[in-house]
Formats: C-alpha cells, sequence, structure tokens
C-alpha cells in the first residue's frame, strides 16, 4: 500500500532530527561565544543554515531513495557529528541515541555489510581529515586515531543493533500491512479504502472500471468523488458516504454503455485508521439469471392464466347450469348426480384458484384487499365452512374462542379465511379419529391485534426432516401414504405466504403418529375495540352463531325489469345459455351474438335513429376467437360515429381473473367487468346498477305492477294439480319447471291429444315391412321422448330413450321385443292422464291477456329449434302458452301443433320468415 | 411575479481560524433572515472534501421546479470549488446561482471583482439583492473550476506547496500559524524542488488546441479562466471568465536554473518579455496527451491523468455579482 502523504511517525522523525541538529549548533554557537571564537561562531551559524538545508532535501529526497541506504547515514552522521568535542559527544549522544530509536521504527536497514562499510568509509574519512579535532593542523597519533575509530565503530554498531531491533518490529506491522492489501487485492470485489475525510486510501484495480484511471497510484489521497467519471456513480457514492451507519445496498448503474448491477457494502472503520471501507460486488450475472428466472416465472403466470381462461369457460359451463338446474325441483337420483357435477366443477374451481394464487405471489402480483369486518362473523364462517369436511369421521372439533378479541379489525378478510381453511381442512383431511381444537386468540401490540390462531390435531403428524418441506410448493408429505387425500400441495404455500404479505408468522409443532399444531399470528388493526364477549364466544364455541349482516343461504330477491334489453356476446353457446338463463328470473328481453363483429354490427343498427331496438347493457366476452372483447369494444367505442354506442354500458365476461384486469376493462372502454363462472350477486349488481336504477320511477312502478299480475296470473289458478297424483309423471317437477300451471296443463293435454298417433305410427313396425321402417321408427320415439321428457314423464322418456337407440343400432329384435310392452305402458299412461285432466278441470283456464308475442320468447324458440332442444322449445312454448293474444295466437297454436308433431323444421322456417304471423 | 428563491450557505469550518468566527458567520446569516421573516434559506457546513457537490445535489432535488436556488459558498476558494462542482453537476441550471461570502485565506475567483469587494461580498444583505451574471467555468470531463487548470512543473509546484501546508498545519498550531503567515511565499519553497525534477521540466505532449497542432515538450501549460490563482499570482493577467474562451500560456522546456530565473516574471504576468520561453493562445477547447502520466492541478486540485481534454463552458453559471461592477480581471488590482 502506497504511504499517502505524511506519517505520523515521519513528521516525528523529521522534526526530532531538525532539532537535535539544531540544538548542537546553537550549543557550539554558546559555545564558541563562550570561548571567544568568531572563527567557530561563524562555521557554526553556517553550519545550522546547511544542515537544515540537508535534512529538508534529505527529507524530500527519502522519498525516492531507498530509506536503508539514507536513515543510517543520516544518523550516522550525526553521530559522528556530535563527536566534534567531548563535551558535545555528552551533551548529544543521548539525543542522537533517542533520534535514532524514533528513525529504526520508521526504517530498516536491511543489510549490516553495506552499513558497515558505509560507517567505516564516513568515520575513516573524517579521521584521514582530522575533522572530528577540528584543529587540521595538530598531529594526531595512531593509537588516538585507533581508538577514534573504535569510539565510532562501536557506537555506529550499537545504532544500528538499536535501528534493526524497532525495525523488525516495523517490519511485523508491514508484513501484516502486505497481507491485508494481498488478501484485498486476490478478491475480485472492487474494494475502496477511505480516510475520515473520505480520501482514498486503498484501491483495487478492478475498481478502476468506474474511474478515469488506468493505475490506481493515480487516485490515492484524492478525495473519491474526484475519481469518477460517471455522475452518476459519484451521487451514488455521496448518499453511501454521508450514512452514519454501514449500509448494503444493490444498485444499477449504466457503466461503460452496459448495464450493471453491484451490490455495495460499505462499513465504517474505527480506531486509529478511522475511515470507511466500500466493497462493491458485480453481481450482473446473478441478477441477469434472476431476470431470466422471473421471466420465465412471468411466463408461467401467463401461461396460467390462459390456461385458467381456458378451464374456467367450461366449467363456467359446468357450475352455472348445473346450478341453475338445481334451483329447479328434480327427481332425487338426478338431484344427487347434479350435486356431485356442481362439487367437482366447485373443487376443480378451487384448485384453480389456488393454482392461480400462487402464480399471483410468485409473479409479485398478489395484492391485499383490507376493509373492516367482523370477527365473529369471520370465525362463524370458517368454522361452517369447516365443520362439514369432518363427514362421517369420528373426530371430535372443539373451538375456543378468547372473549375479549376486538368485535372489529382491519385487514383482508377473505384471505384470513383462506389461511385458516387450509389450516382447518389440512387437520380434518389428515385426522382419521381423535380431535381437531382451533383457538382463538389475540394480543394488543399499539394499536393493533396480533390475532393467534393454533389448530392442534390427533392426525399422523410429520417426521422432523420433513416438517421444512411443507411450505414448499408443489409439495405434499409421504405421497403414498397421503395418495387417497386430494390436494394440489399448494394450500401451506399459500398460506405461508399470505401471512408472510400480512406481516405475520406461522409455526408447526408435529410429532410423527401423534399430530400436528399450526399456530399462526396475524397483526391486525383494530376498528373496535369492544370485546365480542362472553355469550358471543360461547355461541361461537357451541356453532349456534347466528349473525345478522349476511347469511350464505339467503334467497336474492330480484328485480323483475321487463323493460330490460341485454345483448349478451359469447363465442361458446352453453355460455349464452347460462347467462340467458340466470337473467330469465328478471324477466329481461335478452338477445345475443356469437363474435365480436355481430355484436358490433347489433349495436351500430342499435344506434340509428328510429332504431326499434336498443340495448340497455351489453356482456361482452373477453376473448373470442378473430375479434376479441377488446378490440370489439375499441371500435363500438371509437368506430361507430352514434353516441349510443360511445355510452352503452358494456360489461366484460372474463373467465381470465388475474389482478389488475378491472383497470384493464376500465381503461379500454369497459364499465365494469364480471367473472366467469358467473356470479349471481355480481350479475344482479350490474343489472340494477345500469339498467334498474337509470329508469324513472313511472317505469318501475309499471314494471313491479306487471310483476304483481303475472304473480297473481300464477295464483289464480292454484290448486288445479293439487292433491293430484299421477304415477309415471312428476307433476310437481313439472309446475316448478314451467313456473306456470296453466301451461303445464295444456302441454299435458296437447300430449294426451298427439301421443296415441305416435303408438299407432311404432305400431306398425314389423320384421317383415309393410309398415314404418326402422329409421322412421327411431325418429318417431325420438319425438316421444321429447314430449314424454317435456311433461316429466321421465320413465316413459327413459323408455323411449332406449327404444330409440336400439333403433339406431339396427337392433330390430330388441325394439320387436320390447315395443309392445312399452306402448301398453303408454296407453296406460294416457289413461291416467285422460282421468286427471279430467280432474283438473284443465278447460278452465284464465290467461294474462297480451298484445302479442313476444319477439324475444320467439327468438328463443327459434333458436332451440335450430339446435333440437326438445325440452327448451317446450319451456319456451309454455312460456308463450301462458298468455292470451290480442294478435298472434294463431302463431302459437300452430306452434304447438307443430311441436306435438316433431315437426322443428317447419316451426325453424316460420320462425325465420320476415312475418312469421302471416298464415302460411 | 417573481420567482420564489431558496437560499443554501454552505461553510468550511477550514476557512475559520476560530469556531467563533464561523459562530458569528452564522449568526449574521441567522440574524439576516430573522429580520426579514423569511424562512426560505437552509445553512450546510461541509463535512470532508466534495461533501458541499453532493449535499447541493441532493438539496436542490427537494426544490420545486420553479424556485431558484442561490448557493453562497461561505469560506475560500475550496468551498467554492465544491460548490461549482455540485452546481455543475445538476442537469437543470437555470435556476441556480452561485455566491460567495468570502472568508478563507484566498478568495481568488472574487479578487477579478474589484482590490476591496472583500467586504461588499461579506455583506449578506448586498448579496441577497444582488443579481447574478453568467460566468465561463472550465471543464475537464465531470470536473469543473473557476480560476485555472495547470498542467507540468506549475501543478508540481502547487502539489509540493500544498503538501508542505498540509506537513505543517498537522504538525500543531504554531505550523498553522506559520501557513497563515507564510501563505504565498511557501509557493516559492514549494517551486524549488519542482524546478529540479527534470523528467516534469521536459515531459512530451501531444497537444491539439481548437485542431491546431502544438504538440512539443513542455515545462508547464497554464489554461486560465480568472484572472488570479494562490493570493496575488496572475500569470495570465488577460484571462476572463466572462470571454467564452481560455486564455492558455505554455511555457516551453528549459533547464533548472532558467526555470527557477524565470519564476517571479511569470507570477507576475511578464511572459511576454521572454518571447522564446512562453507562447500564449487562446481558444475554446484542449487536449493533451503524453506517454507518461500528466500531473494536472485543477483550482487546488492535483491529480494525475493519462490525457486530458479541458474547455470552457460560457456562460455555464449564474454568479452572484455582489460589487456591481461586473468581472474586470488584472485590472481591478491595478
Amino acid at each position: 500500500m502506497t504511504k499517502p502523504g505524511f506519517r505520523k511517525s515521519d513528521r516525528m522523525a523529521f522534526i526530532m532530527t531538525e532539532f537535535s541538529i539544531a540544538g548542537f549548533l546553537i550549543f557550539r554557537i554558546l559555545d564558541s561565544i563562550a570561548e571567544g571564537s568568531r572563527r567557530i561562531l561563524v562555521i557554526a551559524i553556517a553550519g545550522n543554515c546547511l544542515v537544515m538545508l540537508l535534512v529538508a532535501l534529505i527529507h524530500r529526497l527519502r522519498r525516492v531513495v531507498d530509506e536503508s541506504f539514507f536513515m543510517p547515514m543520516m544518523i550516522y552522521s550525526m553521530y559522528v557529528l556530535s563527536s566534534l568535542s567531548m563535551r558535545s559527544f555528552l551533551f548529544f549522544f543521548p539525543t542522537c541515541l533517542g533520534i535514532s530509536c524514533v528513525g529504526a521504527l520508521y526504517f530498516n536497514p536491511r543489510s549490516l555489510r553495506n552499513y558497515l562499510i558505509i560507517s567505516n568509509i564516513v568515520s575513516i574519512t573524517l579521521m584521514y581529515f582530522r575533522l572530528p579535532m577540528m584543529h587540521p593542523t595538530r598531529h594526531m597519533l595512531f593509537t588516538e586515531m585507533i581508538m577514534l575509530w573504535f569510539i565510532n565503530f562501536f557506537g555506529s554498531m550499537f545504532i544500528y543493533m538499536l535501528t534493526t531491533f524497532a525495525a523488525d518490529k516495523n517490519t511485523t506491522a508491514n508484513k501484516a500491512q502486505d497481507s491485508f492489501t494481498a488478501l484485498l487485492s486476490s478478491t475480485p470485489n472492487q474494494i475502496v479504502l477511505m480516510d475520515s475525510l473520505n480520501r482514498i486510501t486503498y484501491l483495487s484495480r478492478s475498481f478502476l472500471d468506474f474511474t478515469n484511471f488506468r493505475d490506481t497510484r493515480m487516485a490515492i489521497g484524492r478525495p473519491v468523488f474526484d475519481i469518477f467519471k460517471n455522475k452518476d456513480i459519484k451521487e451514488m457514492f455521496y448518499d453511501i458516504l454521508t450514512r452514519e451507519t454501514p449500509s448494503e445496498m444493490t444498485k444499477e448503474i449504466i457503466l461503460n454503455g452496459k448495464q450493471r448491477y453491484f451490490e455495495i457494502l460499505t462499513g465504517l472503520l474505527k480506531h486509529e485508521t478511522q475511515g470507511r471501507i466500500v466493497n462493491i460486488i458485480d453481481i450482473t450475472p446473478v441478477m441477469k439469471a434472476r431476470f431470466e428466472a422471473e421471466a420465465a416465472s412471468q411466463s408461467k403466470s401467463a401461461f396460467l392464466a390462459t390456461m385458467s381462461h381456458e378451464i374456467r369457460t367450461p366449467l363456467n359451463a359446468i357450475i352455472g347450469l348445473s346450478e341453475i338446474e338445481l334451483q329447479k325441483k328434480l327427481p332425487m337420483e338426478t338431484r344427487q348426480d347434479l350435486e356431485k357435477i356442481h362439487n367437482s366443477g366447485a373443487n376443480l374451481l378451487s384448485i384453480i384458484n389456488d393454482v392461480l394464487d400462487i402464480s399471483k405471489i410468485e409473479s409479485g402480483s398478489f395484492e391485499l384487499v383490507s376493509s373492516e369486518y367482523d370477527v365473529p362473523s369471520m370465525i362463524n364462517d370458517t368454522v361452517q365452512l369447516n365443520i362439514v369436511r369432518i363427514g362421517s369421521k369420528p373426530i371430535v372439533f372443539k373451538l375456543h374462542v378468547d372473549e375479549t378479541i376486538p368485535i372489529k379489525l382491519y385487514g383482508d378478510e377473505l384471505r384470513v379465511k383462506q389461511i385458516l381453511n387450509n389450516l382447518l381442512s389440512n387437520a380434518f383431511k389428515y385426522t382419521e379419529e381423535g380431535s381437531v381444537n382451533f383457538r382463538i386468540a389475540w394480543k394488543q401490540r399499539g394499536g393493533d391485534a396480533c390475532l393467534v390462531f393454533t389448530v392442534q390435531d390427533t392426525g399422523r403428524g410429520m417426521k422432523r426432516e420433513d416438517v421444512p418441506r411443507i411450505f414448499s410448493e408443489y409439495s405434499q408429505l409421504d405421497a403414498k401414504a397421503n395418495r387417497h387425500i386430494e390436494g394440489t400441495g399448494l394450500g401451506l404455500s399459500i398460506t405461508r405466504n399470505l401471512v408472510t404479505l400480512m406481516r405475520g408468522t406461522i409455526t408447526v409443532d408435529s410429532k410423527y403418529g401423534k399430530g400436528s399444531t399450526f399456530t399462526v399470528r396475524l397483526p391486525q388493526r383494530i376498528v373496535d375495540q369492544q370485546p365480542i364477549g362472553e355469550q358471543t364466544a360461547r355461541n361461537l364455541e357451541l356453532f349456534r352463531f347466528r349473525e345478522n349482516r349476511k347469511s350464505h343461504g339467503i334467497r336474492l330477491m330480484r328485480n323483475y325489469m321487463p323493460y330490460g334489453k341485454v345483448l349478451v356476446v359469447d363465442d361458446v353457446e352453453t355460455n349464452l345459455d347460462v347467462a340467458k338463463g340466470l337473467m330469465l328470473p328478471y324477466g329481461l328481453s335478452v338477445d345475443f351474438a356469437l363474435s365480436g363483429k355481430e355484436a358490433i354490427e347489433k349495436i351500430r343498427a342499435a344506434g340509428e335513429d328510429n332504431a326499434p331496438l336498443r340495448y340497455d347493457l351489453v356482456l361482452m366476452d373477453h376473448m373470442m376467437p378473430g375479434m376479441d372483447g377488446l378490440e370489439a369494444v375499441r371500435i363500438i367505442r371509437s368506430e361507430i360515429e352514434s353516441a349510443y354506442a360511445k355510452n352503452v354500458p358494456i360489461i366484460a365476461l372474463t373467465a381470465n381473473a388475474l389482478a389488475g384486469n378491472e383497470e384493464m376493462f376500465l381503461s379500454n372502454g369497459f364499465d365494469g367487468y364480471i367473472s366467469k363462472p358467473i356470479d349471481v350477486m355480481q350479475l344482479d349488481v350490474a343489472l340494477n346498477t345500469w339498467i334498474r336504477n337509470k329508469q324513472s320511477q313511472d317505469i318501475l312502478s309499471r314494471a313491479e305492477m306487471e310483476k304483481a299480475q303475472a304473480e297473481e296470473n300464477t295464483k289464480s289458478a292454484p290448486g288445479l294439480l293439487d292433491g293430484l297424483f299421477l304415477e309415471g309423471i312428476d307433476l310437481v317437477l313439472g309446475r316448478e319447471r314451467y313456473n306456470n300451471e296453466n301451461a303445464y296443463l295444456d302441454i299435458l293435454r296437447s300430449y294426451y291429444l298427439h301421443t296415441p298417433a305416435l303408438l299407432e305410427k311404432m305400431k306398425s313396425l314389423s320384421r317383415e315391412g309393410g309398415g314404418v321402417s326402422l329409421s322412421e321408427y327411431a325418429v318417431t320415439v325420438h319425438g316421444l321422448k321429447g314430449s314424454s321428457y317435456g311433461i316429466c314423464a321421465n320413465a316413459v322418456g327413459r323408455g323411449a330413450e332406449e327404444l330409440e337407440n336400439a333403433a339406431r343400432a339396427g337392433d330390430i329384435d330388441r325394439v320387436l321385443a320390447d315395443n309392445a310392452p312399452f306402448i301398453e305402458m303408454v296407453r296406460l299412461l294416457l289413461l291416467d292422464l285422460k282421468e286427471l285432466l279430467q280432474k283438473a278441470g284443465a278447460g278452465k283456464k284464465n290467461k294474462t291477456k297480451a298484445a302479442a308475442p313476444d319477439p324475444a320468447m320467439l327468438s328463443r324458440l327459434l333458436d332451440a329449434a335450430s339446435r333440437y332442444r326438445a325440452s327448451l322449445m317446450e319451456e319456451v312454448l309454455a312460456g308463450l302458452e301462458s298468455f292470451e293474444y290480442e294478435s298472434g295466437g294463431e302463431l302459437i297454436a300452430w306452434l304447438r301443433d307443430q311441436m306435438d308433431n316433431l315437426e322443428y323444421e317447419a316451426i325453424r322456417t316460420r320462425l325465420e320468415s320476415p312475418n312469421p304471423f302471416e298464415k302460411k | 411575479m417573481s420567482r420564489p428563491v431558496k437560499h443554501l450557505f454552505i461553510l468550511n469550518p477550514k476557512s475559520f481560524w476560530h469556531r467563533w468566527k464561523m459562530e458569528n458567520v452564522l449568526a449574521k446569516i441567522h440574524g439576516f433572515f430573522k429580520e426579514t421573516g423569511s424562512k426560505d434559506y437552509a445553512v450546510h457546513i461541509s463535512r470532508f472534501p466534495r461533501d458541499a457537490a453532493g449535499f447541493i445535489v441532493t438539496f436542490a432535488r427537494t426544490l420545486p421546479p420553479e424556485t431558484v436556488l442561490r448557493v453562497y459558498a461561505v469560506g475560500g476558494d475550496g468551498i467554492l470549488f465544491d460548490c461549482l462542482n455540485g452546481v455543475m453537476s445538476l442537469e437543470q441550471r437555470e435556476n441556480i446561482e452561485l455566491a460567495v461570502l468570502p472568508y478563507g485565506r484566498t478568495n481568488n475567483f472574487i479578487r477579478g471583482f474589484g482590490r476591496d469587494c472583500k467586504s461588499l461580498f461579506r455583506d449578506i444583505r448586498r448579496q441577497c439583492g444582488s443579481s447574478a451574471i453568467p460566468m465561463d467555468v472550465i471543464s475537464e470531463g465531470t470536473i469543473y473550476a473557476f480560476n485555472f487548470c495547470t498542467i507540468g512543473t506549475e501543478s508540481l509546484t502547487i502539489r509540493h506547496t500544498l503538501e508542505l501546508h498540509a506537513s505543517m498545519e498537522e504538525s500543531g498550531p504554531i505550523g498553522r500559524w506559520l501557513v497563515r503567515s507564510l501563505y504565498e511565499k511557501l509557493y516559492y519553497a514549494g517551486s524549488i524542488p519542482a524546478c529540479l525534477n527534470i523528467k516534469t521540466l521536459r515531459q512530451h505532449y501531444e497537444i491539439n488546441v481548437d485542431g491546431e497542432d502544438l504538440s512539443g515538450s513542455y515545462r508547464g501549460i497554464n489554461i486560465a479562466n480568472g484572472s488570479f490563482y494562490g493570493g496575488s499570482k496572475r500569470p495570465v493577467p488577460t484571462a476572463m471568465p466572462n470571454d467564452g474562451v481560455l486564455d492558455i500560456l505554455f511555457a516551453r522546456s528549459a533547464g533548472r536554473l532558467r526555470t527557477l530565473r524565470l519564476i517571479p516574471f511569470y507570477i507576475q504576468g511578464l511572459y511576454d518579455r521572454f518571447p522564446g520561453d512562453f507562447m500564449l493562445r487562446r481558444a475554446r477547447r484542449i487536449s493533451v496527451r503524453s506517454k507518461i502520466p500528466i500531473l494536472m492541478n485543477f483550482d487546488d486540485l492535483v491529480f494525475y491523468s493519462n490525457s486530458c481534454s479541458i474547455e470552457v463552458l460560457p456562460g455555464a453559471v449564474n454568479f452572484v455579482d455582489a460589487a456591481g461592477q461586473g468581472y474586470r480581471g488584472a485590472l481591478a488590482d491595478d
């Protein structure tokens, strides 16, 4: 390490040398004055000046000439000078020794031989010129010279030994310093050492990349801020060096036009060498690898988002349609099957949500949504959701709730529930028998409540070595033993990440074969300090807490909006059916489009002056083949000139539920979004916001009246089927499905009237021919199947279906074997039906009056006919038949005839004609 | 409507012989603003070399863009150098003004505003009320200076002198007193070993001055923007920091004794008496390269570099002229 400027010992040696020589010469001056010798006085003064100059020069020259030569030389010279007289010797020798010691501390005479040669040459030269006696003319004896030489030699040896002794210590220090320097130089890091004024004392070669210099020596002693060629680095160093404490940071710097990343560690040097050390580590390769990994993670997230969309779309149909169907009265067997479909769909959705959550957490886009929440409700919801997981297992579930927990807290309630659900579901999943204890306590920390949730089970537990793995992603311990247990292995990983995001902690204590205890501590802000109280805590513990705020079993009160017109845009027809089905109870007119282009045309047409139809709301799917929802909305908003197109509310329907989508939709012309599978609450809010709340009070009053009237009509013929029972037809279900008893009776009557003709056709089937062919038989029995299912004669429907399948398979033997019994079964049913119709007095009809059949309903009927969906056609037609029309009644009667004769093509042709009301 | 002004005073504690003197200045600053009822000022005491530069950058970022920042360098040329480098580090300098409250051993730059202008510049009321005038700045990469840049023997002399100052100051109060008393004279002590360094006296440089090739052996080059440096020394009296050009004085290589002999003439600006030894050029840019490292000196910042490219930045800084007569250069001293 280069010595910057003056060192303390260096200065001391310089000053002491100067003062010693000056002291000696002053002594000589005083001596000469006392002796009255003017010559000696002049010599002494001149000598004083000369020595001062020499010392100054030596001091400067010492920087460039070998110190091991100069310093002993100088010390020895002083020693010789001091022996000019005995008095001066006695006075100056101790001083000279002192100087020698100080000098020796700093300088290291490397070679004794050199030293002896120099000292002896000087000594002999001085003696030869008789300088020590200051009397050049005086004769000197040989013995005297030898004595002087001895004095000088041994004196000089003594100085040398002292110097060497002290220098050894200095060498040790130098070695330590050299080792330190070597250590610093050997690291690839960029290191700079600075003194207390931030001037450089050491600079590693690799640090030169940051500077204007090619040689580290050029920078030594300069303020560190002056050596940088880059202003950013200069500012960064200022920031680092003005901090009072050691720090660690990562910085991005553009160096030589390249983006580089550095980890910067700063430390303070204390004690004698006060200053700082800055250690800069080039982490560019690490950061690049990290960015690549992050990019890969982003790609994975994007992939997961796309996949989730792809999976959610069919799931929308599965969950939505099964939910709609489950709202109806169904046979027990069908209901159980549908419930299984619905639950499987919900489970699949939950797994997808887990995958999405972990993907969002990994990509850093996961956001907590905090709000005030009711603590007892949160506990109750969690417990009620999980208690069903016990099933038939012999498990005792105990809940302990601290009664002093504040009643209202601020945090992300949904995610707190998710954490607890994960822990409780795991506890129930992995416990075959025994108990699960769920304890909820809290501690106050300032204005926060630290909730402490403990879930303890007597399940299978975990091995000690497995415990650290449980929080890693996609990891399920003891996979063989747990193969019958469902799960992705993401639950605890998500839990840990959620807890960390909420600045909480999660710990686990587990004993293999005995059970596990999970403890979660979550800080939540206190909104209302009032404790939940003993009564509420006991109610919760006894699972009988009833809350006022909300109920899962709440029945949605749908507002009737017959004035509303909605356009649904989706490329998947089943999704259209789900949307329409969900909006049916609102009495809305629902139109649909199968692509973005079709939607644009419909909105363009609706935006024209005097347009007959204007949609109040458009539900637009986000991702569609060809033109997606975003592009379609852009065109609607920007390229269609009408004010209507610019303002019509458009809600996105999306299965892509990643965070930030709401902002994306809002910034792209949408007015909101509803996630798929369609949430009925979200849909209800959207319909009320965009349709109902924009209507005048008059319209709303009229709608209420219409609704009341419709309900009155429904009630006007109550009891026609009450108390009646018909084996083979589920009358209750039929009444529920059509939501109108009169319509159902009409359908039953139609079935009674038209089925015998079909049976005659079926009877004519024979192996020899002459009657209907097998293929014609299949069509006939297919029609019977549809109409039988339509009136909820499921047994007949199933029989017809089996015959149809057999006929289509060409199995004439089976058809002939089963045909007669089937016809007999239907005949008996018709007899019973006749009796029932008579009892019900089906002729007493009381229909609601209407001007003409609803075009939207006709459109739905056409759609169902196009897809040969008999049950849907029956449903729609029943709806149309429930009114008494001032005009257009003939069309409805004609449709019924065609329907009964299974003439779907005829229905389609007429409904597609420009004027379906015109008689054909 | 006038724009809001924020006053930032940066003090160099080393410029004050006694601490109470610095506290007096601080009291004056606080007193003035208390009297005017303004709170738009801040004081920073420099802790280490270039602290002021970094602090100005940090401080300026905290201000709204329309606010005028007036930086007062309280001390000598050292703190002015730091402040100038801080101001020049800022991207937007339209709203930045630089002022000097001269309390240093030498205040070379303001000497060009008039011989007895120190008291005017020390008047805080006058400083705050005065307007700023544009001033040229010498630049080499990210280093900026007001007065001069030297290369060669002159730089070596200054280096020796600064080392002598440092060693004497660190030796104790007597040493500091000696430095204070003999400040300018120690330049001669530093010049003796510098003039004996034959390598520097005969160093060969590749030089380009505004496209003109002036390569050759020189004992020193003085690139002057201001008229004075080192107290009363004015080797290039024609240099003015408001003319948009640099006055570059080339001292051709010569022997040790001749160099020593020319020192008195050189520091008085009488170079034109020795046309064989000196050559003057006025230019905007000079680039210098040498096979052995070049010893450079930028307003007493001495360092080695392999090559340098020095240019003038005309009107780069708005400088507060408390004397109100503009920069007069060497004329102000006559």
